[in-house]
C-alpha cells in the first residue's frame, strides 16, 4: 500500500482531548507523526492582565479539567514563596490530600480511557465506576466535583473534620480493594498485554534526552518525581517514586496503576498526621519578584513561572505542562508502530491537550 | 485470558452503577457548591462580590439598587459567597436547571443610601420597595428537592454569617458548618445504590443539627 | 412451494429478529459493564431515524454498493430458509460482503480505505472457515442442501464440535465484536473511527444496518443447523452461543488484523481439519 496520511485528531473519537497528529502511514505502519499544537488555545496566561492575583487562582484551575487542584496548588505555592509567607501546616497537609485524590481520579480516568482506546469497553466502565467514588469525595469535601476551588493564596478554603476523614478512609479502603481486584483483568490480561507489551518503547537515555515527564519518564526507569522536592506535606511524609524499567506502554500502565495504590497510602498517611491549626494566613502585601515553582501533576512535572512587580495584577504567568514535555517522546515512540496501536501509544503518555495549549 | 470473568458475572447479577439521571437524582452533598442566590434584602451594595468574582459575572449598581448575576458565566467557585461582608450570598446545593435561553438573575433591592432617604421621608415606602426577587428564581426553586429549600433559607445565612469579613474569620466558619457534612456524606457513600431515598433522610437530620 | 413461502417469510421476519437480537445484545452488554443500557427496541429507533434523514452521499457507486450488500444478505437469508444449496448461499453472501468493501473503497477517505482493507482481511479469514464448516456439514449429512441437513436425524453438534467452534469464530467476526472489531466497531472509539462505515450516512447507513441484521440471522441460522432435531436444543444452543459472544466481547481488548491472520485463522483451520479428519476416520 502506498503512503497515506491519516489525520489523527483534533476531533477524533478515540482521543479524550483534541490532540492533532498527522500520521504518515505505509502499510498501516506509522512512518512519521507530525503534531500540530494550538487547537484549543484559550489564552489563560494572558488573563493575568485583567484579573488580579487572587482571581488568577480560579483561572489557573481551569487550565486543566482533571488536575485543577494541582494547578492552583502550584500557583499558590509560588505566590506564597514570593510573598514570603508559608501556608499553615494544616493547609499544606490538606493540599496534599486533595492533590493526591486528584491524582487518583486522574489516573483512574486514564485507565478507563486507555482500556477504551484498545477496545476494552467493559474495563472502561470498571475504572470509571471506581473513579466515581473519588469524585464523590471531592464533591462532599470541597463542594465541586472537578474544579474544586479549595486553594487561596496563603492556604486553603475548606477544612476536613474528623467525620469526613473517617469517611474518606472508608472510601479509600473500598477503592483499594477494587483496585486490587482490577489488577488481573487489567494488567495481566492476555489481550491487554498483547496490545501494550513492547509497544512504543523508549529507553532511559531516550526519555531523559527528550525531556519526558511523569509516568512516561518513570516507566523507562528514571526515578524522577517532583514530589521528591518535598513540597507541601511531602517534607514530612515518606515518599518513594514508582518506577518501572521496560519503557513500553505496559510499563506506563503499571506505573500509573501502582501510583494509584501509592496515592492511597499517601492520603492515609497525610490524614493520620494531619496537624491542627489555621487554614490560611492573611495576605497583606502585593507580590513582587520572580519565581519558578514545580509540583508533580498526574501527568508529570508542572512548572509555573510567575513574575510580579507589586501590582495587583501579575506581570507574567507562564505555565509549562507535562504533556507539552511529553510530546517529543511521543513523536519518538510512534514511528514503526502499527496504526491499530496508535491510540494505545498516544494515550500511554496520558495526553492532556487543554493544559498544553492553555 | 479470561480474568475479567468474575467481574462480568458479578456485574450481570448486581445492580447497575449508573443512574437514570433525569428520573433518579442523587441527593446533593450538604457542602456542595451549586447555584448562586442572593438575599437582596440584606445586601448593602458594597460591590465586593463584583470585584472578587474571578469570572466577573456579577454586576452591582449601588445607585439603582440592582444586583445582577449572569448565571451562565458563574463557575460555582464560591469566592463571592466567602467574601460578602453581610453574608447575603449563598449557594444552593444543586445546579441550575438547563434552559434554552440565556437568563440573567437580576434582583432589585434598596441601596443603603436610598433606604436612609426613604426612611426619612416616608417610613412605609422602604419595606414596600425592598426585595423583589424577579423572574427566574421561583421556577428554578420549584425543581429542587424540598429538603433544603426551607431550612437553607433560615439557617444557611447564620452559618456563613460567621464567615463575614475577608480572610480570617472565614476560616472559622468552615469547621462550624462541618457537623452537617459528616453524617450525610457518610450515608451517601455506604449504600451501593445511591438512590435518592436514604441520603435524603440523613441530609435532613444533618441540617437540623447545624 | 412451501420452501419458497418459508423463504419469503424469513425475508420479512429476519430484520425483526436481527434488530431484536441487537437490542438484547446491547442491553445485556450494558448490564455486563454495569450500565443500565438502552431500550430493547433502540436498534429499530436508530434505523428508523436513519431512514428519516436526508440522503447525502459522496457518489452513486457507494449507494449502489449499499443496495447490493443488502441484496446479497437478504437473498442469502432467503436461500437459507428456502432450503437451498449451502454453496450457492455461500457465494451470494460473499458477493454482498465484497460489495460492502467496494462501497468503502469508493471514497478517498483514509479511514474508509483502511477500514475496507481490514474488512477484506476479515473476509479472507472467515470465508475459508465458513466453507470448511459447510464441507463438514456436507460430509456428515451427505448433502449440501440446507433442507437435507436440517432433517438430519441427530444433532450435528456431536459430530462436529470443533467445526462449531470455528463457526462461532466466524460469527464473532461477523458480529464485529472484540477481539475482531477492527474494520468497524460498534462504537467509533477506534483509530479509524467507523472504518468501512465512516463514509456512509443517513438512509444508506440504515440499509447497511438492515443488511447486517440479515447477516446475523444467517450466521445464527447456520449455527442452528448444528442442533436441528429439537426446538429447545436449538434455542439453547443459540442462546448459549450468543451469550458466549457477549462474554468474549467483554473480557477482551480489540486485537489487530495481523493477530487475526496469524493466530485466529491458523487455529480455525487447524480445528477444522482436525474435525474433518475425525469425520473421515469415524
Ligand atoms: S454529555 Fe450528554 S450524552 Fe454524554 S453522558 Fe452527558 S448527558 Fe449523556
Ligand atoms: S458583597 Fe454581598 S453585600 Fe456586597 S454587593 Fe455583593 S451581595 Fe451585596
Ligand atoms: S460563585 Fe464564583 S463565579 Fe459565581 S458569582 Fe460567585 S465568585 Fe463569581
Amino acid at each position: 500500500m502506498a503512503r497515506t496520511i491519516i489525520p489523527f485528531g483534533p476531533q477524533h473519537p478515540v482521543l479524550p482531548e483534541p490532540l492533532h497528529l498527522k500520521l504518515v502511514l505505509e502499510d498501516e505502519i506509522v512512518q512519521e507523526a507530525l503534531p500540530a499544537v494550538g487547537y484549543v488555545h484559550r489564552g489563560l496566561e494572558k488573563l493575568t492582565e485583567i484579573r488580579d492575583f487572587n482571581q488568577m487562582v480560579q483561572i489557573v484551575e481551569r487550565v486543566c479539567g482533571i488536575c485543577s487542584m494541582i494547578h492552583a496548588q502550584c500557583y499558590c505555592q509560588g505566590l506564597e514563596e514570593m510573598l514570603g509567607i508559608t501556608a499553615p501546616p494544616r493547609a499544606r497537609y490538606l493540599r496534599t490530600i486533595w492533590s493526591e485524590l486528584h491524582r487518583m481520579h486522574s489516573h483512574l480516568l486514564w485507565l478507563g480511557l486507555f482500556a477504551d482506546g484498545m477496545g476494552f469497553e467493559s474495563q472502561f466502565m470498571q475504572c470509571w465506576k471506581i473513579r466515581e467514588r473519588i469524585m464523590d469525595v471531592n464533591e462532599a469535601t470541597t463542594g465541586n466535583r472537578v474544579i474544586v476551588s479549595v486553594n487561596v493564596v496563603g492556604g486553603v478554603r475548606r477544612d476536613l473534620n474528623d467525620g469526613q476523614l473517617r469517611w474518606i478512609g472508608s472510601i479509600l479502603d473500598q477503592v483499594e480493594a477494587e483496585l486490587k481486584a482490577l489488577k488481573k483483568p487489567l494488567i495481566d490480561d492476555y489481550t491487554v498485554k498483547k496490545r501494550t507489551v513492547g509497544k512504543g518503547v523508549l529507553t532511559a537515555e531516550q526519555v531523559y534526552e527528550l525531556g519526558a515527564a511523569g509516568p512516561t519518564l518513570r516507566a523507562s526507569g528514571v526515578a524522577q518525581d517532583m514530589r521528591m522536592t518535598r513540597y507541601a506535606a511531602f517534607d514530612e511524609l515518606v515518599f518513594t517514586p514508582v518506577v518501572e524499567t521496560e519503557g513500553d506502554c505496559h510499563a506506563r500502565l503499571k506505573v500509573r496503576y501502582r501510583e494509584l495504590l501509592a496515592s492511597i497510602d499517601i492520603v492515609r498517611a497525610a490524614m493520620r498526621a494531619l496537624p491542627e491549626g489555621e487554614l490560611a494566613v492573611a495576605v497583606k502585601d502585593k507580590p513582587a519578584g520572580e519565581i519558578v515553582t514545580r509540583v508533580e501533576q498526574p501527568r508529570g512535572e508542572l512548572l509555573y513561572y510567575l513574575k510580579a512587580s507589586g501590582k495587583k495584577n501579575l506581570d507574567r504567568v507562564r505555565i509549562r505542562t507535562p504533556t507539552f514535555a511529553n510530546i517529543p517522546p511521543l513523536l519518538a515512540m510512534l514511528p514503526g508502530v502499527e496504526l491499530a496501536d496508535v491510540p494505545v501509544v498516544v494515550l500511554s503518555i496520558d495526553p492532556c491537550i487543554s493544559c498544553t495549549e492553555r | 485470558m479470561f480474568f475479567m470473568t468474575k467481574t462480568v458475572f458479578s456485574n450481570l447479577f448486581s445492580r447497575y452503577a449508573t443512574r437514570l439521571h433525569p428520573f433518579v437524582v442523587r441527593e446533593p452533598f450538604p457542602d456542595a457548591r451549586g447555584e448562586l442566590y442572593c438575599e437582596i434584602e440584606k445586601c448593602i451594595f458594597c460591590m465586593t462580590c463584583q470585584r472578587k468574582c474571578p469570572s466577573q459575572c456579577i454586576t452591582v449598581d449601588n445607585k439603582a439598587g440592582t444586583w445582577t448575576c449572569d448565571p451562565m458565566a458563574c463557575v460555582y467557585c464560591g469566592v463571592c459567597v466567602d467574601n460578602c461582608p453581610v453574608a447575603c450570598l449563598h449557594q444552593k446545593q444543586t445546579y441550575r436547571a438547563p434552559t434554552p435561553e440565556r437568563l440573567m438573575l437580576s434582583l432589585t433591592g434598596t441601596p443603603p443610601r436610598a433606604a436612609r432617604l426613604a426612611k426619612a421621608k416616608t417610613p412605609e415606602a422602604a419595606p414596600a420597595r425592598a426585595g423583589e426577587p424577579k423572574a427566574e428564581v421561583p421556577p428554578v426553586k420549584a425543581e429542587e428537592p424540598k429538603a433544603e429549600a426551607a431550612p437553607e433559607k433560615g439557617e444557611g445565612p447564620n452559618e456563613e454569617a460567621a464567615s463575614a469579613k475577608a480572610e480570617e474569620p472565614k476560616l472559622k466558619a468552615a469547621p462550624a458548618a462541618k457537623p452537617a457534612a459528616k453524617p450525610a456524606a457518610k450515608a451517601q457513600a455506604k449504600p451501593k445504590a445511591q438512590a435518592a431515598s436514604k441520603p435524603k433522610v440523613k441530609a435532613k437530620g444533618g441540617k437540623g443539627k447545624a | 412451494m412451501t420452501s419458497i413461502l418459508l423463504g419469503i417469510l424469513a425475508l420479512i421476519l429476519a430484520p425483526l429478529a436481527g434488530g431484536l437480537i441487537a437490542g438484547l445484545d446491547r442491553r445485556v452488554t450494558a448490564r455486563v459493564q454495569s450500565r443500565f443500557g438502552p431500550p430493547i427496541l433502540q436498534p429499530f429507533y436508530d434505523v428508523a431515524k436513519l431512514f428519516g434523514k436526508e440522503p447525502r452521499m459522496g457518489n452513486v457507486w457507494q449507494i449502489f454498493c449499499a443496495y447490493i450488500y443488502l441484496l446479497g444478505a437478504a437473498v442469502s437469508v432467503f436461500l437459507f430458509f428456502a432450503g437451498a444449496d449451502l454453496l450457492l448461499l455461500f457465494f451470494v453472501q460473499a458477493i454482498g460482503a465484497v460489495f460492502l468493501v467496494f462501497g468503502a473503497l469508493a471514497r478517498p477517505s483514509p479511514y474508509s480505505q483502511i477500514g475496507a482493507q481490514r474488512e477484506l482481511m476479515q473476509i479472507l479469514t472467515y470465508e475459508p472457515l465458513l466453507i470448511l464448516v459447510f464441507v463438514g456439514l456436507a460430509k456428515a449429512t451427505g448433502s449440501f442442501k440446507v433442507a437435507a441437513i436440517w432433517s438430519h436425524p441427530e444433532p450435528l453438534l456431536l459430530q462436529l464440535p470443533l467445526l462449531y467452534l470455528v463457526l462461532t469464530t466466524a460469527l464473532t467476526i461477523k458480529l464485529r465484536k472484540s477481539p475482531f472489531d477492527f474494520s468497524t466497531s460498534h462504537h467509533g472509539h477506534q483509530e479509524i473511527v467507523k472504518g468501512v462505515l465512516t463514509e456512509y450516512s443517513g438512509p444508506y447507513l440504515g440499509l447497511i444496518e438492515l443488511a447486517h441484521w440479515y447477516e446475523v440471522v444467517l450466521v445464527l441460522g447456520i449455527c442452528a443447523l448444528f442442533w436441528s432435531t429439537s426446538l429447545v436444543g436449538l434455542l439453547v444452543l443459540l442462546a448459549v452461543t450468543y451469550a458466549a459472544e457477549i462474554f468474549v466481547d467483554n473480557t477482551m481488548a480489540r486485537l489487530t488484523w495481523r493477530w487475526m491472520l496469524g493466530s485466529a485463522l491458523l487455529a480455525g483451520l487447524a480445528l477444522s481439519f482436525l474435525n474433518l479428519v475425525w469425520l473421515y476416520l469415524a
